[in-house]
């Protein structure tokens, strides 16, 4: 049969029935979504091989150590803590292991440990990382740690002393869940980075107060930086 | 015009009730379209003052901000007061106290409004958009506006980097740099943003939120432009914007590639909640946002023509000459970038079915780039099969002056679009404004081109239809020069940038005139602008935050970013702990159905009520793992309630309504028009005190009589519940106002997550195998003694001791206070091999049992549905039941139902039903009328949402 008089038939068939032409759409859609889902299965099984090459490589194992680093370099204030700790402790160390063996003074123990910030969030972190891993199945979410950003409240004794508009501003700032101070970080808007190493970058806060504490600092700005140029 | 009528604290009126003024009733307030404020000296006095005032539904209460009032002077008190009253509305204003106004109405003052500032050519306004020779077609529309723009405004432009921009705008303009406006926005009056779906834009979202103004969109979708920054958040930012602006439920489909999720769901929320005002440049493009956000998120929306300019062209003979083509060929053309949306193929294939792909005389030129190599390759494949392939010309990217060329030397253009993000063609715009006779097919903005000025195919259009109209323009000779003359006459009138330009300026007047958000952004400016400086960050921020919280009943602040009206769903002790009881089993799955469905007009959220710092917050951590989704990285925030939310007590949390703190929040929240409702399980403790422990009991009491009092309404999960409800607050002669409405719905009956599946647990393979060899009645539920443990074990003890062989086996956990009935049968399941007791079985354990028992057995006293029923019935269980109307409600005439309230009167009716059993002649179980989860939510929403209530006879319609 010629190629039009195919395409016509084609087309009056089509025309006689719509709920054909709406089935090859969902034919077409069906078959692109199962293209999607193999060429991703393809590539995840691709990488899988090049994982397994990479991983029982010996040049990987010996970077094991390599690896350690960025992380270790993340948390050096926590472990030159440690050290320092562990160091000053040596002495102590019969004491403690007495300590340790008591429920009383493993208590005392680790409430003096919770109370060193840099540890406490290490340990944080950790435990999240541990929990993400046995993360539960659907439905079945009982043991979860609230992911609360907690602003900074203990001010008063800084606010007492004398302060440069860039610090106040600084510390005005740091109210700000850590993602939007990432995102200002890039402005340039105080000397000093707005964001720590020990912080988690991503987590957001979506309160609208965030907002109107952003408006407000700006419009200061705005003022005093105004008269400056 | 609207009159608020002010009574200021609510205790005096409290205290002195009976002088409530005789003239403020319901038809004066309908009549001088009045509304009463009045501030709350005690959250729980709002259940009092609602049964005090004539219309509740016209009384605003909200929170007496003691901590914000702490640092105001007395002329910064009354600023806050009348920008709220400004937010709300008010033009007239009356003040009264209790006793002053007792019979006589006072006369209302008129309250003038806040000064505005009005535009001149002084006004100054910056435009926050990219700028040539930026590589974006919106850099390009925004030069072409701008002088139109600066006829209007003293205009500053903000650029990404100023050191690049064309020398030509430098030299005229004030320009500056993306970092100098985040410190120096402020001092503008005005402030216009164009959003593109490119990189250029993406420092945009940080900058509109720390100076809001009116955006411009120019595609409303935004997801490539969020995900540009993939070096630092990437898909964090487009999780946490798809969760803000679409809720959960979205978030399902971002958890795979995101390439076609990205152009499914548009992540412009937050630019609603962070500006003044939206624009957008077709009526497509708002009716797309309208199919995803309700009227209450796009209010400020507006919409108007893109602007683009006649320009002059160059001759057609010297372009022609120009680009080497004859002056005699019939030129096509097609313009603008080339990818998958542009119907390349499409053009191609009807093309060759035409007349023209024989014609040696006809040329089409393609002016433009291919967006990636594969079309390219397509389209090159697609031209070599063409009968006389050296018809086409791919003339890739060119400079404007060559652009200009071909569409002065083209006759007929085709402009062809799917897959529209709510975008306008600029490209069509400039062959209309040629006078260029053009085919298109009517596909998003594209279809709002009227008849006359262009050739329309159908939006879904075929080759042939295509081809059709490829032959009529080769065939015409009059016609098409008509349409060319009509669509450049069309583009001068109503795109023409002067227009345009008003139309923007118009809007941007309009919303910074009456935006609240505006109003509230000001005072904060004029009250806290000051303090910076003086008051440490953290009170600064508990004062910001407070002035929010008021100004928001006054609809004044909106969230920050979530879109849309919210359905709190308080989960307070499922996130606390997982008792994995039958009610805690409800909120999960009805939690679930809630979450993954998308709603329209509302968005639901999970709450919960956190005692450590007093306040609610949304159960973000939670649900972003109950769901299974990747980590959202979003803090559990304090709930932000506005009038119109909803909340609904799913979970049952004693302290939550018990305690004055908790309690008097959703009481605030309720103050300022946040529907409350709450989930009634049962009446047990009331109906059968004796069955629980006692402390339990007045705990119970207590907390429906709060529930009872700060509800709207109440829904309960069975009719008959909702009847035992009813009956009890009559008895508690509770009526008028403080009544809550009733309604209920039914549990749904699919096991949760491993069901279905094979046993996996050894101890429960074998016990399987001991168990299926046997006839046995299946008994679950906690072991307490309203579940009538005690008197089924009397019953089965003396069937076995008169030789019947029939099994018990009884699932659940010890409960509440039976430790005689657990001790009777641990050492029953010990001694006798006819019972066995199963503590905790896994999902697929129970439905195995299920499967192979001769019956299930409820000899509850009491339930609020009795879901096992549903559940044994689900697997074709057959069902012996106490006769009790809630059982009646449930199984109807598919279950057998026993009388007997002792042991041995249970004995002889089981005796009839072993009879009935053998004979085959019980009631089918399979007919029973059960449903999902999915439809047990859509049942509880058609309470919450539509209103559906129970009035006590017909049950609610479906």
């Amino acid at each position: 049969m010629p190629f039009e008089q195919q395409h016509q038939t084609a087309r009056q068939d089509t025309k006689s029935d719509p709920s054909i032409t709406a089935l090859e759409v969902m034919q077409k859609d069906l078959l692109d979504a199962r293209r999607e889902l193999l060429r991703w299965k393809m590539l995840a099984n691709q990488h899988q091989e090049r994982l397994k090459e990479i991983e029982s490589s010996a040049s990987w194992r010996y970077s094991a150590a390599i690896r350690l680093l960025p992380p270790l370099r993340r948390r050096w204030k926590a472990l030159l803590l440690g050290a320092i700790v562990a160091l000053l402790l040596l002495p102590l160390s019969p004491v403690i292991v007495v300590a340790l063996l008591l429920p009383a003074g493993r208590g005392l123990l680790w409430s003096l440990l919770a109370r060193v910030r840099p540890l406490r969030d290490l340990l944080a972190d950790i435990g999240a990382r541990l929990r993400r891993t046995n993360a539960p199945s659907r439905g079945e979410a009982n043991q979860v740690s609230p992911l609360i950003y907690q602003r900074p409240s203990d001010d008063k004794g800084r606010f007492t002393e004398p302060a440069s508009d860039d610090q106040r501003r600084w510390h005005l700032l740091q109210q700000l869940s850590p993602q939007r101070r990432l995102l200002l970080q890039r402005f340039g808007l105080t000397r000093a980075a707005l964001i720590s190493d020990y912080e988690m970058p991503e987590l957001l806060s979506l309160s609208r107060s965030e907002i109107s504490v952003l408006n407000v600092i700006m419009s200061e700005f705005s003022i005093r930086d105004q008269a400056k140029v | 015009m609207r009159l608020i009528v002010d009574l200021g604290e609510s205790a005096p009126w409290l205290d002195v009730a009976a002088m409530w003024p005789s003239w403020l009733n319901t038809a004066w307030l309908a009549e001088n379209n009045a509304h009463m404020i009045c501030r709350l000296s005690d959250p729980d006095d709002l259940t009092a003052l609602r049964t005090l005032v004539p219309d509740p539904e016209r009384l605003l209460a909200y929170p007496s901000y003691r901590y914000l009032a702490k640092y105001l002077t007395q002329e910064e008190t009354i600023k806050v007061h009348q920008t709220f009253l400004e937010c709300l509305g008010a033009e007239m204003y009356m003040e009264l106290a209790p006793g002053v106004a007792g019979s006589v109405c006072p006369q209302p003052l008129l309250l003038s409004r806040s000064p505005r500032q009005n535009r001149t050519r002084e006004t100054r306004l910056a435009l926050v958009a990219p700028m040539p020779p930026t590589a974006s077609g919106i850099a390009n529309y925004c030069a072409e506006i701008l002088p139109a723009l600066a006829d209007v405004y003293r205009v500053t432009l903000v650029v990404q980097d100023r050191d690049t921009i064309d020398p030509v705008l430098t030299s005229s303009f004030e320009v500056i740099s993306h970092a100098q406006f985040l410190k120096l926005g402020a001092s503008f009056d005005r402030v216009m943003y164009h959003f593109g779906n490119s990189p250029f834009h993406y420092e945009y979202f940080t900058l509109i939120k720390a100076h809001p103004g009116v955006a411009v969109l120019h595609d409303i979708y935004l997801g490539d432009c969020i995900l540009s920054n993939f070096k630092q958040l990437g898909m964090i930012e487009l999780r946490q914007q798809v969760y803000a602006s679409h809720g959960w439920a979205a978030l399902r489909d971002f958890e795979g590639p995101v390439k076609h999720a990205i152009g499914l769901y548009p992540t412009c929320a937050s630019l609603f909640s962070d500006s003044y005002g939206v624009m957008v440049h077709s009526q497509f493009a708002r009716e797309n946002l309208s199919l995803y956000f309700g009227d209450d998120v796009l209010y400020r929306l507006s919409h108007t023509a893109l602007a683009r300019r006649v320009k002059d062209l160059p001759d057609k003979g010297i372009s022609r000459h120009t680009l080497n083509l004859s002056d005699k060929a019939r030129e096509y053309g097609s313009f603008g970038l080339f990818n998958a949306n542009k119907c390349v193929s499409e053009l191609m294939g009807a093309w060759a079915l035409s007349d023209l792909a024989r014609d040696p005389t006809v040329t089409l030129c393609l002016v433009g780039g291919f967006s990636d190599r594969e079309i390219e390759e397509r389209m090159r494949e697609a031209i070599l099969a063409l009968p006389l392939p050296q018809q086409v010309i791919l003339t890739g990217f060119v400079d404007d002056a060559t652009y200009d060329a071909y569409l002065s030397a083209t006759d007929i253009a085709i402009q062809l679009r799917r897959n529209s993000r709510g975008e306008s063609s600029a490209a069509l715009l400039d062959c209309m404004a040629a006078g260029l006779t053009t085919i298109i097919n009517a596909h998003g903005s594209m279809a709002e081109m009227p008849d006359g000025t262009v050739i329309k195919l159908t939006d879904d259009f075929g080759v042939d239809e295509l081809a059709e109209a490829l032959n009529l323009t080769y065939r015409s000779t009059g016609a098409p020069d008509a349409i060319g003359a009509a669509a450049r006459s069309y583009v001068q009138e109503h795109h023409c940038p002067v227009k345009t330009a008003a139309a923007y300026s118009d809007h941007i007047e309009s919303c910074y005139h009456s935006s609240p958000k505006r109003l509230v952004n000001a005072l904060h400016a004029s009250l806290f602008m000051p303090r910076v400086h003086e008051l440490p960050p953290s009170t600064l921020w508990a004062c910001i935050e407070d002035l929010n919280d008021l100004m928001s009943c006054a609809g004044g602040v909106g969230p920050s970013l979530l879109a849309g009206a919210q359905l709190f769903v308080d989960i307070s002790a499922v996130v606390q702990h997982d008792l994995k009881s039958g009610i805690q089993r409800v909120v999960r799955n009805i939690l679930r159905e809630l979450l993954q469905k998308e709603h329209r007009g509302y968005r639901v959220e999970a709450v919960y009520y956190d005692f450590a710092t007093e306040q609610f917050r949304y159960a973000r951590s939670f649900v972003s793992q109950f769901l299974g989704l990747s980590p959202l990285y979003l803090s559990d925030d304090p709930v932000e309630t506005r009038p119109g939310d909803s909340y609904l007590g799913l979970d049952l949390c004693y302290q939550v309504t018990g305690r004055d703190i908790s309690r008097g929040w959703l009481q605030l929240w309720r103050g300022r028009g946040v529907k409350i409702y709450h989930v009634l399980y049962d009446l047990m403790p009331i109906v059968l005190p004796h069955c629980f422990p006692p402390d339990q009991v007045p705990l119970y009491s207590n907390w429906l009589r709060w529930v009872s009092k700060i509800s709207d309404g109440v829904i309960s999960i069975s009719r008959s519940v909702a009847d035992d409800y009813r009956a009890w607050l009559e008895q508690e002669q509770v009526s008028g106002v403080t009544r809550p409405k009733i309604g209920y719905f039914h549990l749904g009956a699919e096991m949760e997550s491993d069901a279905g599946g094979d046993i996996k647990n050894p101890t429960e393979i074998q016990l399987l195998g001991d168990i299926q060899g046997q006839a046995y009645l299946l008994m679950v539920g906690t072991i307490e003694p309203r579940k009538g443990h005690q008197q089924v074990l009397d019953a089965f003890e003396l069937l076995w001791s008169q030789g019947v062989n029939l099994s018990l086996v009884v699932v659940g956990s010890v409960g509440w206070v039976d430790g005689e009935v657990a001790a009777r049968l641990k050492a029953l399941d010990a001694s006798s091999v006819r019972l066995h007791w199963l503590n905790y079985v896994s999902d697929s354990m129970l439905e195995a049992l299920y499967e192979h028992a001769a019956g299930t057995i409820m000899a509850s006293f009491g339930e609020g549905f009795g879901l096992p029923l549903i559940e044994a019935a689900f697997y074709g269980s057959s069902l012996l039941a106490r006769d009790l109307p809630v059982f009646r409600e449930v199984c109807g005439n598919h279950a057998w139902y026993f009388q007997a309230r002792d042991g041995d009167g249970l004995a002889l009716e089981l005796r009839q039903w072993l009879e009935l059993y053998n004979s085959s002649s019980l009631p089918n179980p399979v007919g029973i009328e059960w449903q999902s989860w999915k439809q047990s939510a859509s049942q509880l929403l058609s309470n919450v949402v539509d209103g559906r209530w129970y009035d006590g006879e017909d049950p609610p319609k479906e």
